[in-house]
């Protein structure tokens, strides 16, 4: 995938940090699909993660300046993720009238039907659904996941595991 | 479940990265279970990459927004760099050399930004304004520094501090702001006065400066394609990289491809007849170039001459 070696240019890295507008495009269409793939892993909706995708990379360009040299790809990651995760926290609270503070509520807790995923990706919790995409589609190390969801490695596989259970499981019912 | 089962679905894990070995692959020749399971994860996942592929429509279309917001908010920072500045000051308590600051800065401030500027626009035709629809009908409507307007057909003239400076002719979403003019998308006619020397339109891929011009805009979100049917244009991507210039009769084709890099040809075409809404066209102006400085655009003079520019 191609922003797999982005990181170890450091003059592309250096373009980006003062916005060189041909590097952030170059940055863009690289890293999209990875941010897309986030988005709708976690918001399960085309059109609420295209709009996603434009606002985490508003995000990213204002934020460039400030990038420190740590992995490229965890960073717009992390920064996609906590966007996605804001706006569902949002679309919670306009529905939940709930007393506890906003940090409280828990993604894993939100419904993640969609029907965009086959039914196995749905029997799993939003952050689940979201690693298997990282792995299965964008084709991410367990590392790389978990630098980028703060999830330890052992976590990520067990998450694996269980998805291709559910998998497994739904064959067996046929 | 047998062991076997169990050990190639821990390989699953790791799969494609990892590749299905020997013991696995004896496993599956005896295993329709474990066949059908890798069966329907490669599906699944194929589906599902596929599902989450953005077409590169798609892509460049957000991109074209996630630049226009960029751009939004420039303009927005450099529409009160004053009041900016002012807070800085009360920030950090320094008003007791206000007085003086605000005298330099105000020569700077006021030689940037006409406060008395004012755009007009008026003509016979169909525009949005706010999502409402307006039939202008020669009536003369005045517009915000960079406020979006919709051409949807007709020809509108827009006049900046009372003198015309374009005819615009056809569908353009725009916005106008001083000596410039921002061209979204859409397709239009524009007629440049003498008076619009200097004045610079950008498109999202380019900048074009005016010299007396008649231009034709074919805005989509692939490609910008600029007519020069009299007079002449600078032009130069945003980003620096390739720039020109183009006189009478030359057509400049931008095109984006699907990983957003853009390809410039430049090639002849049959003109308009002239007698077509003319308006005065003017010599080409060669004394001055439109230069990048730093992140802005600037104009550099070649030879001391035109009493008219300004910087
Ligand atoms: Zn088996």
């Amino acid at each position: 995938m191609s922003y797999h070696n982005l990181e170890i240019d450091t003059e592309f890295i250096a373009c980006l940090r003062r916005l060189d507008e041909r590097a952030f495009g170059k940055l863009f269409h690289a890293c999209s699909g990875l941010v897309y793939s986030i988005a709708m892993g976690l918001l399960g909706d085309r059109q609420a993660a295209e709009d996603a995708l434009q606002e985490i990379f508003f995000k990213v360009y204002k934020a460039l300046p400030d990038f420190e040299g740590e992995k490229l790809t965890s960073w717009i990651g992390r920064i996609a993720q906590n966007h996605c995760f804001d706006m569902l926290r949002q679309a919670k609270r306009a529905v939940v009238t709930s007393v506890k503070p906003i940090d409280d509520l828990d993604i894993s807790q939100l419904e993640p039907v969609s029907d965009e995923f086959p039914d196995f990706l749905n029997s799993l919790s939003l952050l689940e659904r979201e690693v298997v995409i990282l792995k299965k589609v964008e084709g991410l190390s367990y590392k790389e996941i978990s630098q980028l969801t703060g999830k330890k490695e052992g976590t990520l596989r067990n998450i694996m595991l269980k998805s291709l259970q559910l998998l497994r499981g739904k064959l067996d019912e046929k | 479940m047998k062991n076997s089962c169990e050990n190639f679905i821990l390989l699953l894990q790791d799969y494609p990265e990892t590749a299905i070995d020997k013991e696995s692959q004896e496993h599956l020749a005896v295993c329709e279970n474990c066949r059908k399971l890798l069966e329907n994860h490669n599906q699944s996942f194929d589906l599902l990459k596929s599902q989450l592929t953005l077409s590169p429509q798609k892509k460049q279309q957000i991109f074209a927004r996630i630049h226009q917001t960029i751009a939004a908010e420039k303009t927005q920072e450099s529409n009160t760099p004053f009041s900016t500045f002012l807070a800085w000051l009360f920030a950090h308590r320094l008003q007791l050399v206000l007085p003086v600051v605000i005298l330099a800065f105000g020569i700077m401030f006021f030689s940037q930004n006409n406060p008395d500027s004012k755009i007009q626009i008026s003509g016979s035709a169909v525009i949005l304004r706010n999502m409402e629809k307006i039939e202008l009908d020669q009536k003369s409507l005045q517009l915000a520094l960079g406020e979006k307007i919709s051409l949807l057909k007709g020809r509108l003239n827009l006049f900046w501090n009372e003198i015309e400076t374009v005819a615009i002719d056809g569908r353009l979403d725009f916005s106008a702001a001083d000596m410039s003019i921002k061209a979204q998308s859409g397709e239009a006619v524009m007629n440049f006065t003498p008076s619009a020397k200097g004045y610079l339109i950008e498109t999202r891929r380019s900048l074009l400066k005016i010299v007396g011009t008649t231009i034709k805009l074919e805005l989509t979100d692939n490609s910008d394609v600029i007519f020069v049917e009299k007079g002449k244009i600078e032009w130069a991507l945003h980003d620096n990289s390739r720039k020109g210039e183009a006189a009478a009769g030359i057509r400049i084709l931008i095109r984006a491809d699907n990983r957003g890099s853009l390809t410039v040809e430049e090639s002849p075409f049959a003109q308009m007849n002239s007698a077509d809404g003319a308006i005065a066209s003017q010599s080409p102006d060669p004394g001055v170039k439109l230069i990048k400085s730093g992140k802005d655009w600037v104009f550099q003079e070649i030879e001391p001459s035109g009493a008219e520019k300004k910087q």
